[in-house]
This record gives C-alpha cells, sequence and structure tokens, in this order.
C-alpha cells in the first residue's frame, strides 16, 4: 500500500528479472493446450494477495488491514466496480455543501447489519473505532504504525494526533444510533475516496476490542468482524481462509475462500491447476499465457497506479539541481515506447507523472517531456556540454540485483547523450541508507523509486508550512542545492530535535534554499488545494511534472487470469496486486 | 559417550555465542536500519507525518528493543531472550510472539526436511549398491548419470517440472496449500531429487572402496557370494559415513526448503525468516540466526550419535573423532 | 594324485597404466598333508601365485596356464564351484589380520561365516564350533573373546582368530600368506607351532608364504624360492643349508644373521629387483648375479640336480656349485 509497496515494486522488480527469468521458458512449456479442469467447487475462490504478518486491526496501517477492507469488514462505504465509492453499511449520506460550508457529512446506516459474532453494527461502534484508530496511544502500544494518515480534515484530529486533545474529542459523532457524523475543519471533496482507501473508517465491535489483546489481531477466532466474510485460519506469510460471516445482511454468494500469501508460486501455473482462480501473472509468464488457447480468454490487463520513476540524486555538484534543460534533456532520452514493449513486455504503459498515471487522469500526459533524442542532445549541448563532452559521470543508484529496465535507461543516455552512466545495484537497506548520501562533486545522478499513485486532487500541497513532508506530488528536498542539502540531511538526522521542531526548521530551509519558481508552484497548489479549483490543480501538476525532478518511466500493468466462470471481479488499482475492489461481488455464474 | 557428548555440548556452547556474536556485528554492521527503512523514504520526518510511525510509537520500539543502549546489553538481550524463549516479537510481526510463530512454522519445516532426506536416501541406497555392484557396466553408468542430472538442477527447477506434469498436465497432486499428505509429494520430491545423486555417488564410491578392500577379499576366501559381501558387511561400513553427510545435509536443506515452500504455498518458517535480514528485523534476524544455529548443531550432535551407536569402534571405546 | 597341480602358471595385472608380469610361469605341486613353503622377496609373485588358487585374484588379472585342486580344473570351474571350495576345502590366512576383518562385525559373526556360507551348521552349531575352535587355537574365554570386536583383539590373537577361521570347516588344504609379518617375534613363533600343529592335527595340506627363509625351513617340508615370477630353485626344506644352488637363495642365505657371529653390517644382494612391467626374458636374477654369463639372456630351465631337487641356472647344473660357491 502506498509508500510501502514501494518496497515491493523494488522487490517485484528483483524477483521478475531473476529468478522468475528462468520459470517464463519453462512455464511456455506449459503452454499446450489442455483444458483446465475445476478442482474447487464453484463455492470457492482462491487468489493471491500480499500478507505482512502485523494483524487484522484496522486501526493498523498493514496488508492485513488492506485484506480486512475489501470485505472482512465492512466500513461506510467501499470501493465499487472501477473503483467508485459504493454503499457499505452506510446506506445513504450527505454533505452539507449546497447550503451551508461542506463541514458536516451525515451518513446513514442500515439497521440489520451485524458483526461475525452477532453483535448490531451500530453507530457508536463507528465513533469508538475511528477514535480508536485516531488515537496515537492505540499504535504507539503495538510498535506499528497507525492506519490514520490525516488525510481527512476530522476535527481536533492533529491535536489528538499530537497529544494534546483527547480522543473523544474527534469530530466524529453518533447522533442517533444508526447515524455518523463527520465534523470537519475543512471542506473536503474526496472524502468518500479517502473512505474506500483508508482502513480507519472500519468498524470494531466495541465491546469485544475493548477487551482484546493486540496479539490477538492475527488469532482467527477471536477477530470479529462485520464484512461478509470472516477469517476461518490464517497462517502468516502462507495463506488464509474466509468463510461468510453467518450474520451477514445479505447473503453472501461463495462458501469460501483462499487468500493465498507466498510471493514466489507462479500464478500461471497455479492457474492451469486450480489452485487459483484469480491469478497475478509475472511478466515473465505473459507471452505463455497469451499463447495459451486454454487461457487467453481469462486473460485481463489492469493498469495498477504505481509509477516507475527516476529521482534527481542529491549531489555536491549543483548541476542537476541547478539546470533544469540538463534535467529535460535526460527526460527526453528516455524511450517508454521501448521500455514497456520491448523491456517489460506489456506489463507496463508510459508514465509521465510521478504520481498520477494517465489512466485515472489522461491530461498528465502533458507533464512529462516525450523521447526526442534530437532535442535531447540540443538542451546538453546549450548547457554547454556538447556530444556530453565534460559531463560528470551520472550514477543511476538502483535497488536489487538486475533491473532490466535501468539497464534499458542506462543505454539510452549513454547512445543519446553520450555521457558515462555508472549503473550501482544495492541491496535494499543499502540503497535506502545510500539515497540519502550526496554523490562526490564529480558525479551526478538519479535514484530508482516506485510511487504509488493517487487522485489528482489528494496529490496536491495541503501547507507551505509542511512542505518538507512528503506531497503526493513532489518532494521539493529533490530541488535543494549541495550546501542546503547538507544542512537538511543534518537536521534530518538530528535525533536530539523534536519532530515538530525539526520539520518546522527544515521547512524553513527548503523554502529559503529552492529556487523562487518553484516556490510560486507550490504556492499554485496550496491554493489549488484549499479552492478546490480543478484548473489550479491541473497547472499546478503539469509544472511540476514539467520541473523534471521527476522522470516517470512507466504505470504498471498487470495481466490477471480470472476463471471464465468467476464474476464480479473488479481490480483494486491502488496497490500492485490482483485483490477485487469487493469481496462480496465475488460469484459464480449460474 | 556421556563424556564425549559432555565435551560436545560445551563446544556448542561456544559456538552458539560466537555465531550470535558475529550476527550481532554483521546485523548491526550493515547499513540501513528496520525504522528507516519502514519509515521510507527522507527519513524520520516522513515517518512521523506520513506513515504515521509517530514519535512516540518509535520511541517504544527504541525502549522496547533497548536500541540505544551498549551493544552488550543488545546482545545480551537477544540472547537470553532466545535461551529463555522469551523472545518476545519482531519489528516485522509486532503482534505475533517469535516463539509462536516458530511453533506454529518449525514442525513443517523440519518435517519437510526430514522427510526429504528419508525420501533421498531411500532411493540413494539402492541407487549406490546397483552401480557399485555393476561398477564400470553400463549399469553404472545409466543409474549415475540419471543421479547426477537430478543434482546438476536445482530443486526450484525440479518443482516447475513436477508442478507442470503432476499439478497441470496430470492433476495427480496438489501444488499449492497444505490440507494432507498429499500436499507434500509435490515439495518433498523437488527437494529429495536433487539429493540423491551426490547421496547415491557417495555411497557408490563407498561400496565400491569397501567391495575392494582387504576383508572382502576374505570374505571371498570364506566362501562368500558377492551379496553376502554387500549386505552382511561392506552395505554397513559404506552406509556409516553417509550417515555423517546428513548433518550438513539437513543444514542445507534448512535454507533449500524456504524456496519450496513459498512455491507450494507450505507454512513453514523459511518465508518468516527469510526476508529478515533485507528488512533489518534485528530480533527476528537474532532469532532465526540463533535457531538455525542450534537446529544444525543438535542435528550434527545427533548425527555423531547415531553413529558412534552404530559403529562399535566408537560405541566400545567411547571416542569419537 | 597330487591336491595341488600348478602347470605354467603366468599372470598378468592389466592397468590403464601399465601391465605388471607377476608370475611368468611356474609349476608347483602339493601333495596331500604336506606342507610347501614359497619363499622370496616382494614383487616376487608368490602371493600372487598361491591366490590364483581360489581364483581370488581381482579382476584385472589375465591368468594362464592350469591350476587343478582336489581333480578338479580351477580355471574352468564355475562361479559357484568355486564359491563351494573357497572356505571349505581351501582355508586361507592373511598377513594383516585387521585388515581381513570386517571391522564393525564381531568375531564370533565373522568366524561362524565359512560354516553359514556353506551350510555345514545352523547357528546354534556354528556357535559352538566357532568357541571350540577359539578355545583350540589358544583364545582365553572363548565365550566372552566370541562377541568382541576385532579392534578388541591384539595382532597375535586376531591371527589366532584367522587361524580358527580358516580351519572351521576342515579344509584340505590352508594357505597361509605370510601370516606372522606383522607379528612380533614371540608372537610370531607361537603362532607358527600353532599352525604346524593344527596341519598335522588336521591332516592337511599347507602352502605357506613368506620372505623369511628360516621361518619357511621351520614349518615346510619343501621349499620354492622364487624371484621375478619363476621357481628359481625347489629343495627338500632339510637341505636349505647344505646343497642350494641358486645365486639367489646363496644370497638370501649369506644375508641372514648368524647368532655364532658378532654382529656387524650385514651382507645384503645389491642391485635392483626385477622391473616387472616389462615381460621377463633371460634369467631374472641376471642384473643382480655376481657369475652371469652370456649365457644368462636366455632363461635357464629349473632342472633336476639332485632328488628333489630342482633350480633354474646354468650354473648349478655344469660346475657343481657347492653352497652357491662356484668350486
Amino acid at each position: 500500500m502506498r509508500l510501502k509497496s514501494n518496497a515491493r515494486i523494488a522487490i517485484s522488480l528483483v524477483a521478475a528479472s531473476g529468478m522468475l527469468a528462468g520459470f517464463g521458458g519453462l512455464s511456455m512449456g506449459a503452454t499446450t493446450a489442455h483444458v483446465r479442469p475445476v478442482l474447487t467447487s464453484q463455492d470457492t475462490a482462491a487468489f493471491y494477495i500480499i500478507d505482512d504478518g502485523i494483524g487484522f486491526d484496522p486501526a493498523l496501517w498493514s496488508w492485513d488491514a488492506h485484506e480486512d477492507q475489501i470485505g472482512i469488514f465492512e466500513g461506510l462505504v467501499h470501493f465499487g466496480p472501477g473503483d467508485k465509492p459504493a454503499p457499505g453499511i452506510a446506506t445513504s449520506w450527505s454533505n452539507n455543501g449546497k447550503n451551508g460550508n461542506g463541514l458536516v457529512w451525515t451518513f446513514h446506516l442500515r439497521h440489520n447489519a451485524r458483526f461475525s459474532n452477532g453483535d448490531p453494527v451500530t453507530a457508536q461502534d463507528f465513533v469508538y473505532s475511528i477514535e480508536r484508530a485516531v488515537n496515537p496511544a492505540t499504535a504507539a502500544a503495538t510498535h506499528h504504525g497507525s492506519s490514520w494518515f490525516g488525510d481527512v480534515p476530522l476535527k481536533n484530529a492533529p491535536a489528538i494526533v499530537a497529544g494534546t486533545a483527547s480522543a473523544s474529542t474527534l469530530g466524529v459523532s453518533a447522533p442517533n444510533a444508526y447515524t455518523v457524523q463527520f465534523d470537519l475543519s475543512a471542506a473536503d471533496p474526496t472524502l468518500l475516496q479517502q473512505l474506500c482507501l483508508d482502513p480507519w473508517q472500519l468498524p470494531v465491535d466495541q465491546r469485544i476490542v475493548e477487551k482484546m489483546p493486540e496479539t490477538d489481531w492475527t488469532n482467527p477466532q477471536d477477530i470479529v468482524s462485520d464484512g461478509p466474510y470472516m477469517l476461518k485460519t490464517y497462517k502468516t506469510g502462507i495463506s488464509a481462509t474466509l468463510v461468510p460471516n453467518p450474520y451477514y445482511y445479505q447473503k453472501v454468494p461463495l462458501k469460501q475462500i483462499n487468500l493465498i500469501y507466498t510471493t514466489s508460486t507462479d500464478g500461471l501455473l497455479a492457474f492451469k491447476n486450480g489452485a487459483e482462480q484469480i491469478a497475478l501473472l509475472s511478466s515473465t509468464d505473459v507471452p505463455a499465457a497469451e499463447s495459451d488457447p486454454a487461457i487467453k480468454k481469462d486473460l485481463h490487463w489492469e493498469s495498477a497506479a504505481i509509477q516507475y520513476t527516476f529521482r534527481v540524486s542529491p549531489s555536491k555538484n549543483p548541476l542537476l539541481q541547478d539546470n533544469q534543460k540538463v534535467r529535460e534533456a535526460f527526460e527526453m532520452a528516455i524511450d517508454r515506447q521501448v521500455i514497456t514493449k520491448r523491456v517489460m513486455l506489456n506489463t507496463g504503459t508510459p508514465a509521465y507523472y510521478s504520481h498520477i498515471p494517465s489512466t485515472i487522469a489522461p491530461w498528465v500526459t502533458k507533464a512529462g517531456y516525450y523521447y526526442n533524442p534530437k532535442e535531447a542532445q540540443k538542451l546538453l549541448a546549450q548547457a554547454g556540454y556538447p556530444g556530453g563532452k565534460g559531463f560528470p559521470t551520472v550514477v543511476l543508484l538502483d535497488s536489487g540485483t538486475t533491473d532490466p529496465t535501468a539497464e534499458a535507461v542506462q543505454q539510452m543516455w549513454e547512445t543519446t547523450l553520450h555521457v558515462k552512466v555508472k549503473l550501482e545495484m544495492d541491496e535494499w537497506g543499502t540503497f535506502l541508507t545510500d539515497l540519502y548520501k550526496q554523490l562526490p562533486a564529480n558525479e551526478v545522478g538519479f535514484y530508482q523509486w516506485g510511487d504509488n499513485g493517487t487522485y489528482p486532487m489528494l496529490a496536491l500541497p495541503t501547507s507551505m508550512s509542511n512542505i518538507a513532508s512528503v506531497t503526493w506530488s513532489w518532494m521539493p528536498v529533490d530541488a535543494l542545492p549541495p550546501a542546503a542539502y547538507a544542512k537538511y540531511y543534518a537536521i534530518n538526522n538530528d535525533q536530539s530535535l523534536k519532530s515538530t521542531v525539526r520539520l518546522a526548521e527544515e521547512n524553513k530551509l527548503i523554502l529559503s534554499s529552492i529556487p523562487k519558481s518553484d516556490v510560486n508552484i507550490l504556492e499554485l497548489g496550496v491554493k489549488a488545494d484549499q479552492t478546490h479549483n480543478s484548473t489550479l490543480m491541473e497547472k499546478y501538476i503539469i509544472d511540476v511534472g514539467r520541473l523534471a525532478y521527476n522522470l516517470p518511466v512507466y504505470t504498471v500493468r498487470n495481466g490477471v487470469l480470472v476463471d471464465s466462470n468467476l464474476k464480479g471481479y473488479s481490480p483494486v488499482i491502488w496497490w500492485d496486486t490482483d485483490s477485487p475492489v469487493w469481496m462480496g461481488y465475488l460469484h459464480y455464474q449460474g | 559417550m556421556a563424556q564425549f557428548i559432555a565435551r560436545r555440548f560445551l563446544y556448542m556452547i561456544l559456538a552458539f555465542v560466537v555465531i550470535s556474536l558475529v550476527t550481532y556485528f554483521l546485523m548491526k554492521a550493515a547499513p540501513g536500519s528496520f525504522l528507516a527503512m519502514n519509515v521510507g523514504v527522507n527519513g524520520a520526518s516522513f515517518g512521523a507525518d506520513q506513515f504515521q510511525v509517530s514519535p512516540q510509537v518509535m520511541q517504544s520500539i527504541i525502549n522496547h528493543y533497548h536500541l540505544n543502549a551498549p551493544w552488550y546489553v543488545q546482545w545480551w538481550g537477544f540472547v537470553k531472550g532466545f535461551v529463555t524463549l522469551h523472545m518476545g516479537t519482531s519489528f516485522e510481526y509486532p503482534n505475533t510472539p517469535t516463539l509462536q510463530l516458530i511453533e506454529e512454522t518449525f514442525p513443517v519445516s523440519l518435517s519437510l526436511a526430514l522427510i526429504s532426506i528419508a525420501v533421498g536416501l531411500a532411493v540413494a541406497i539402492p541407487f549406490g549398491i546397483i552401480a557399485a555392484v555393476r561398477a564400470n557396466s553400463w549399469v553404472d553408468s545409466t543409474t549415475m548419470f540419471a543421479a547426477m542430472t537430478g543434482t546438476a538442477i536445482p530443486s526450484y527447477i525440479i518443482a516447475v517440472f513436477l508442478i507442470l506434469i503432476f499439478g497441470v498436465w496430470t492433476h495427480l497432486f496438489p501444488i499449492l496449500g497444505y490440507q494432507g499428505a498429499q500436499y507434500y509429494v509435490l515439495p518433498v520430491l523437488s527437494l529429495a531429487i536433487p539429493m540423491i545423486g551426490a547421496s547415491s555417488r557417495y555411497l557408490r564410491n563407498s561400496l565400491i572402496e569397501n567391495l575392494h578392500s582387504e576383508y572382502v577379499t576374505a570374505i571371498f576366501a570364506r566362501g562368500g557370494t558377492l551379496k553376502d559381501a554387500v549386505f552382511g558387511n561392506a552395505l554397513r561400513n559404506s552406509l556409516l559415513p553417509l550417515i555423517t553427510t546428513i548433518g550438513p545435509l539437513l543444514a542445507g536443506l534448512m535454507m533449500g526448503t524456504v524456496f519450496i515452500e513459498e512455491m507450494f504455498g507450505l507454512p513453514g518458517m523459511g518465508h518468516i525468516f527469510v526476508n529478515a535480514a533485507g528488512r533489518r528485523d534485528y530480533p527476528l534476524i537474532m532469532d532465526s540466526a540463533m535457531l538455525y544455529a542450534v537446529v544444525i548443531m543438535i542435528m550434527n550432535l545427533l548425527v555423531d550419535i547415531i553413529y558412534g551407536v552404530l559403529d562399535p569402534r566408537i560405541r566400545r571405546s567411547g571416542r569419537m573423532g | 594324485m597330487a591336491l595341488v597341480e600348478i602347470h605354467n602358471l603366468r599372470v598378468r595385472f592389466e592397468t590403464d597404466e601399465a601391465t605388471i608380469y607377476a608370475v611368468n610361469g611356474i609349476d608347483l605341486m602339493v601333495e596331500p598333508g604336506q606342507s610347501i613353503g614359497i619363499v622370496g622377496e616382494s614383487g616376487s609373485g608368490k602371493s600372487v601365485s598361491v591366490t590364483s588358487i581360489p581364483r581370488l585374484l581381482p579382476r584385472t588379472a589375465r591368468v594362464e596356464g592350469s591350476v587343478y585342486f582336489n581333480g578338479k580344473d580351477m580355471m574352468r570351474a564355475t562361479a559357484s564351484e568355486l564359491q563351494a571350495i573357497r572356505g571349505h576345502q581351501i582355508g586361507m590366512i592373511f598377513q594383516n589380520p585387521h585388515a581381513y576383518l570386517n571391522p564393525t562385525r564381531t568375531i564370533g559373526k565373522q568366524l561362524m561365516e565359512p560354516l553359514l556360507f556353506h551350510h555345514l551348521a545352523g547357528v546354534k552349531r556354528a556357535r559352538a564350533m566357532g568357541m571350540e575352535m577359539l578355545d583350540r587355537v589358544g583364545i582365553v574365554n572363548p565365550k566372552a573373546r566370541f562377541d568382541n570386536y576385532p579392534f578388541e583383539f591384539s595382532g597375535g590373537m586376531l591371527q589366532r582368530v584367522l587361524i580358527a577361521m580358516a580351519l572351521i570347516t576342515g579344509p584340505k588344504l590352508v594357505i597361509a600368506d605370510e601370516p606372522t609379518t606383522a607379528l612380533d617375534v614371540t608372537v610370531q613363533a607361537q603362532i607358527l607351532r600353532l599352525l604346524k600343529e593344527m596341519q598335522r592335527e588336521l591332516g592337511m595340506s599347507m602352502i605357506f608364504v613368506t620372505h623369511d627363509l628360516a621361518v619357511a625351513s621351520q614349518v615346510s617340508d619343501v621349499i620354492y624360492v622364487m624371484y621375478g615370477g619363476i621357481v628359481v630353485e625347489r629343495l627338500p626344506a632339510k637341505q636349505l643349508i647344505r646343497v642350494h644352488r641358486h645365486p639367489y637363495l646363496s644370497g638370501l642365505l649369506a644375508s641372514l644373521p648368524r647368532v655364532d657371529e658378532p654382529v656387524g653390517r650385514l651382507p645384503f644382494i645389491p642391485g635392483l629387483p626385477v622391473n616387472t612391467r616389462q615381460p621377463l626374458s633371460g634369467c631374472p636374477f641376471y642384473a643382480r648375479c655376481q657369475w652371469h654369463l652370456d649365457q644368462c639372456q636366455s632363461a635357464p630351465p629349473l632342472t633336476l640336480v639332485e632328488r628333489d631337487h630342482e633350480a633354474a641356472c646354468w650354473l648349478a647344473d655344469e660346475r657343481r656349485v657347492a653352497n652357491g660357491q662356484p668350486s
């Protein structure tokens, strides 16, 4: 999910290019037409999903909580087909946007919703659960991160997180047993999407959870949930089985769902065997699946909103930070078509903005620079490096053992720009350490990163006072000149500073060190966020993209095999997985 | 014998301390930390604000694992926790005690490894005998070629072949999950087949050597047949050294099962420990390294004890090499 | 009829690197009840010759000539016929008892093997016979020792066990291949005495292979002296000192330490042993012989020099060499 999946991308790239490459050729041998008998009954479905073993507590940020979201729990709303919000426990809702200031949302709950132990799901459960998730003490007790990100402007939430107000002051209330009311500090037109994305809105049974130790969240028999399915078994990192919640408010279509967690399982073979009804293909298995007449009809292409990008590395040499034309030249020298078609074998589509795929907002293509080798050479010559002469060595920092895309980019830069490109493959932990280190003065560079996508509206900076923290669109830290970056690095690593103090100092440093034009763009973004003005929003995103601090290469496109008899599947696009938006939709035809 | 075991036990304690120290320092020397890695890009500030690993959470992790304490306190904390079975939880699985993870997964991995060894030996022994008795004939070369081919192919490639043949084409065996003994068939074969080559070759050479030794000539001189020589005498003497290879074999398998468990979706401990190092999960790195060390040392000790019991020279004299 | 009749036996070993000409045509005869000694230095072919009788040579050996045991043509015998003879009618005693016993099997089990292999007794009876045999060869407390392992015995005790094992089936012939070489002198004497006693007692024939002339003369009726894969002299043991003819045998006798002389530097035969990697031509002792003639380039036949006494030397007959010295 989100940033965590960056690691997943890095890891899956390694896996795809390394070990799994060995399977590609072999799997092709499996393409002789064999009619796939259905081993499992028509009442069961199995698919791969990511697991991290943190536990199914919706108040914690984890992949298990993602599983909660798609049907183990059911919140006010959940994603429906096409990732649009659909009614959940709330059957209707209203926002006083037209008459008032848009600060109050009212959700009307269905009266027949029950937890898996038979307890009714009431508005009070929602209030309890959301307060519990926002309360920093909940996460602190578990040594793990909260699922509350502060993306929704619930009243008093920042004060509660900072520890200056009690959780009971949160802007969530229950006027009656079946009405939930949100009081916001600012209007939020994307609230429903946000609720679908975040597990903190999922209701837990107050009566049970109040007395439940955190360690019980990995024991199926102790977990009480309100979704269509409930956990029957759970084996960390291996598998889980789900069975219908006997108290669910409507008939649950499947008798059992098997969640497969193992990452080394070959999706194509598992699908052909009948062990999985929804299977994620590795890129090397795509040709085999496409040429197999027995399963070709089952192959679906789903874009995941994740972008493979290169970011400018910090360096003692100010060249890349100083010179936008040089950055543009490097972006123009990347042939995205060749990479997506020939290197990624169509498991990627060209990307033009680091956080927003063109499948979500087609206009983001304007934020990138298209492949143009002539222009790239010209720009580099104008910058004083005709034919790459005198240009410092370019370090391309990457993680894993091999990365065919990075190798292709290395080759493109060397042949088009005639610069020396050094590709450095680091182990993941080393990579995370190295990417903060300034390169020496005779080197400049880029590092590889995977960025999760989001809605354009959610990609805007919310305030000029928290620029130092990541905004979904852009990390202005990339723009810091060498001396300022060194200062930033020192502040950032100063453990003696309180986080609020550190953040304020970093913010001040960034705003005073980056080019004025960059500051203007940030101010435009904040304005767009505060006014919900879509024209300003587009302008901000295109402006940021054209600064070329990030060079987006491709958006991940997954080949997913879906049993032709299994209906109701629609993928979650926000995370690099083949999980369905809502398990409650899955059913067999007839 | 008792004295031997006692002395070996002392060595094991020493080795355990050394392994835990080496692991500790290597782990600390690796760049990056679990906190930094899970906090995400641009350091702690990001974690505090976006990833929501709040300062409170971070402080609680630091306190809980004594991450600011001197090295010997941290190291001793890990060792003491492991030895007293109070390992607590790891960074990666904050809500499941590590001991519980081990209890759930260790039997699967160990049984997978042991069954694979048993199956591997059950095939390797007849192969080795046939090849040795018909040494340098076509029977010998065919058997050894078949065995060595299995060894030359890594177990995960064999696994793919097995999945294709038994899972996709014939549907004879399940390929994913664990719901009964038939789920073990393909994983066990994947691990056993590569082992057969080395073991049968080892037995063949050892048996040939024995068959050419003087005591076998003496058996023939007493009127014994080849069968008397092999089954009455030489085989036992050739199997004895084979037993000593089981220790290292098991050590190798404990590592090798990781990938196979993942491929076949078996609930073994591989998947829990395999990423610990990559994620800088200090408690899990320490616990897994110490667990593997203890398991391998105990297995080697058991193998040596079994060897001693089977070899009268050692059993009677009470000395071991 | 002789018990063992060997005629023109030739053995060579063919390996990838070379061919070893180990035995280059020997004749040998053992009468029932007779004890013969075969004497020679290492590499002279004496062990290979006797191992050919029960056909126990390794697979690389190429054997020519004829070997008859008890009237049976051993060269044409089938595997099962050979197996029926080995250990039943021919017992073998080897040089190094530790090497020739399975280290992981008890003495008793190995001792019973000849009886069990040939179905001469059931396990219970074999056990009783084994204990009795152990007792006869002088093992104290055979009942306790029966279940001991070879490593729990001393070399001399183990050789007694080996003798018991060779004799337990009451064979017609016992082949003792340097049975005392690995033992110290006092034990050696005990073993020799034991062997001789047992041989007489059981009335069997014996072939005793040794490099030690003195030992051979103690236990044998007839002595064959081998050199370079051939028999250079055959003579009754009693006449050994007196009438030997071959210069090699003379050299051997001269190199024996004498009790009645002060201990000085022992005489020895100068030169190197025969190169067995080439086929034999002429007298094998030619290169080391101080009296060699041009004639010696062609092989001297083994000729009768007096009753029961043959020698293979051109000088042996013509010059009437007395005590090996040309007169």
